[in-house]
């Protein structure tokens, strides 16, 4: 990484851009006007194009972003939304990709326990989607061979892998159905109080979101948390001990458990 | 994702010819593969490309393979204050190594102040120590990449007092120092020419013709008496006009067609490059005349 060149920082460069910045979103530096030539249109309004196009750009990246909380609370809504987010939580990096990773936090903050407190769930999946879109491919599908070859003596501390981009939600809100409206092209309607868990991965065509059963989310997130073979089935309750084969057999059919790794081995090739 | 993993392209990567080619936005990118368009290069926004996988990486890979590629920043903030920061600089880093780019480029520009970023393409005052204080970054940039860049001058809505030099004294000095190419984007000196009344054709003259490694053309828009660099619709006359003046003045030069809000079908997209590729054969056909004229 390359040693950024404090040295040449300039003091009044550095002041110039915090109040800059600080008049463009809060407003409360006018004293950066001074430092701005009128020419013909007043320091104010020439700031107000900077404000416009900050809030043009950080709002259209969380449209992109959270299409179906934007259905459902409408454009004008939205926009008053990302422009208090912005305020709050301002874009943290050059990349507008982060934009979106504080709204659910957000929302948290100020519509719990309200009548719009199942946004904070739809927020949630749609960062979860975001974050699938993100993550890294998959070098193989899980080797069967490799996996039968595995000793008997190290199967209990087999470590099975998820696929990178897989995600476990667990939701107060059924968010399932006005996601499945919003991707159908029809009204969305508001998710209503009802838990629901939904694993969230991306495949060759996009998205998809699957609604999971108590067993699923139970194993599924032990693997994705490191468990063992034998710590993942003790994630499970002691009646469905016997559906441990039966789930495996599921997630890696799926494309869900796409490697394992045990003493000696990574990723189902073994390690010299 | 350690350095080690970053992909190594398995082919060489294709040149950027002095003709035109085309902002390759997400929209298009299915209809790009399966139509293959007759242009010779796309330039595509880095920061799009940043995610570890999927569709859009893969993607790259595809078009990389037929077409000359060219990376383009938005968000470095290589005039910020702030430090540079590193993740940004390991993902570019990691995509460069990927794609294996014909260019790279950035824009002479800041984007954020105490970790506040307003993801825009900010104006910096022209002064001495501003001026040592991009050259250094520029520098820093171009060592961790292990290559040189383009620098591309920003449109802009306001000046600060205090200037020392000129903006395209600044941008030129600026190549100079850091080592750097010059991304000259054509409509963003007629933006801010018309918003600071000066003559565009003196910016042209100033620029050194030699360190342009490519040129930009875009759309604006006239909003309250102000000209807003929207990349919202075709190149205007005036600006197709001072393309040609600039071509005239720097000879051959990769053109791109920028088009990044109310996206046009990318067969009209395509159009306009062809467009790009009529003025530029004028531009030099008059220059040729020029030279003619003078030697008899």
């Amino acid at each position: 990484m390359p040693a950024s060149p404090e040295a040449v920082r300039d003091s009044s460069l550095k002041e110039l851009q915090r109040q800059f910045v600080r008049e463009v979103l809060y407003r409360d530096s006018p004293e950066v006007a001074a430092q701005i030539v009128a020419n013909g249109l007043g320091a104010e309004r020439r700031l107000a194009i900077y404000r416009t196009n900050a809030q043009e750009t950080f709002a259209l990246a969380l449209e992109a972003a959270f299409p179906l909380l934007l259905a459902c609370v409408g454009p004008k809504e939205f926009r008053s939304l990302a422009w208090a987010y912005q305020r709050a939580c301002p874009s943290p990096a050059g990349n507008l990709f982060h934009t979106g990773r504080r709204l659910p936090g957000f929302l948290a903050d100020h519509v719990r326990g309200t009548p719009d407190d199942d946004l904070i769930d739809v927020a949630r999946l749609e960062w979860a989607v975001q974050e699938s879109l993100w993550a890294a491919d998959s070098d193989s599908a899980l080797d069967l061979a490799a996996l039968a070859a595995v000793p008997a003596e190290h199967q209990a501390e087999l470590r099975f892998l998820l696929h990178p981009s897989v995600r476990l939600m667990r939701f107060e809100y059924g968010v399932f159905g006005p996601w499945e409206a919003r991707q159908a092209g029809k009204p969305v309607p508001r998710a209503v109080a009802s838990p629901e868990n939904l694993l969230v991965r991306r495949l060759a065509a996009g998205i998809q979101l699957q609604k999971l059963g108590q067993l699923d989310l139970l194993w599924l997130e032990a693997v994705q948390g490191g468990a063992s073979l034998v710590d993942s089935a003790a994630a499970l309750p002691e009646t469905a001990q016997d559906e441990l084969g039966a789930l495996l057999v599921r997630w890696v059919t799926a494309g869900v458990v796409t490697g394992f790794t045990t003493k000696g081995q990574s990723a189902g090739k073994v390690l010299e | 994702m350690s350095q080690a993993s970053a992909t190594v392209p398995v082919t060489a990567s294709r040149p950027v010819p002095a003709q035109a080619g085309i902002g390759l936005r997400s929209p298009h990118h299915d209809e790009f593969l399966t139509r293959r368009p007759a242009v010779s290069w796309v330039e595509v926004h880095s920061e799009n490309f940043f995610a570890d996988g999927g569709r859009q990486l893969q993607v790259l890979d595809a078009v990389r393979r037929d077409y000359g590629v060219s990376l383009h920043g938005v968000g470095l903030s290589l005039g910020g204050t702030d430090p540079l920061d590193p993740e940004h600089l390991r993902r570019l880093r990691r995509l460069v190594q990927r794609v294996d780019p014909a260019l790279v480029s950035e824009h002479v520009c800041w984007s954020s102040a105490d970790g506040i970023f307003l993801n825009d393409l900010l104006p910096l005052p022209y002064t001495e120590a501003a001026l040592r204080h991009v050259a250094a970054r520029v520098g820093a940039v171009q060592e961790y990449l292990g290559r040189p860049i383009l620098v591309e001058n920003v449109s802009s809505y306001l000046e600060f007092e205090g200037a020392e030099m000129t903006e395209w004294d600044f941008v030129g000095q600026l190549a100079r120092r850091a080592g750097c190419g010059i991304l000259l984007d054509v409509n963003n000196i007629y933006v801010s020419a018309e918003n600071h009344a000066f003559p565009a054709q003196n910016y042209l003259r100033g620029i050194p013709a030699e360190l342009v490694g490519e040129v930009h053309l875009a759309g604006h828009t006239a909003v309250d008496g102000i000209l807003i660099d929207t990349h919202s619709a075709p190149v205007t006359d005036a600006v197709w006009a001072l393309y040609r003046e600039a071509l005239r003045l720097l000879g051959p030069k990769p053109t791109l067609i920028e088009w990044d809000a109310d996206l046009p079908s990318l067969e009209r997209l395509v159009a306009e490059a062809a467009t790009a590729d009529l003025q530029a054969r004028s531009a030099w056909r008059d220059a040729e005349g020029g030279v003619h004229a003078r030697v008899a």
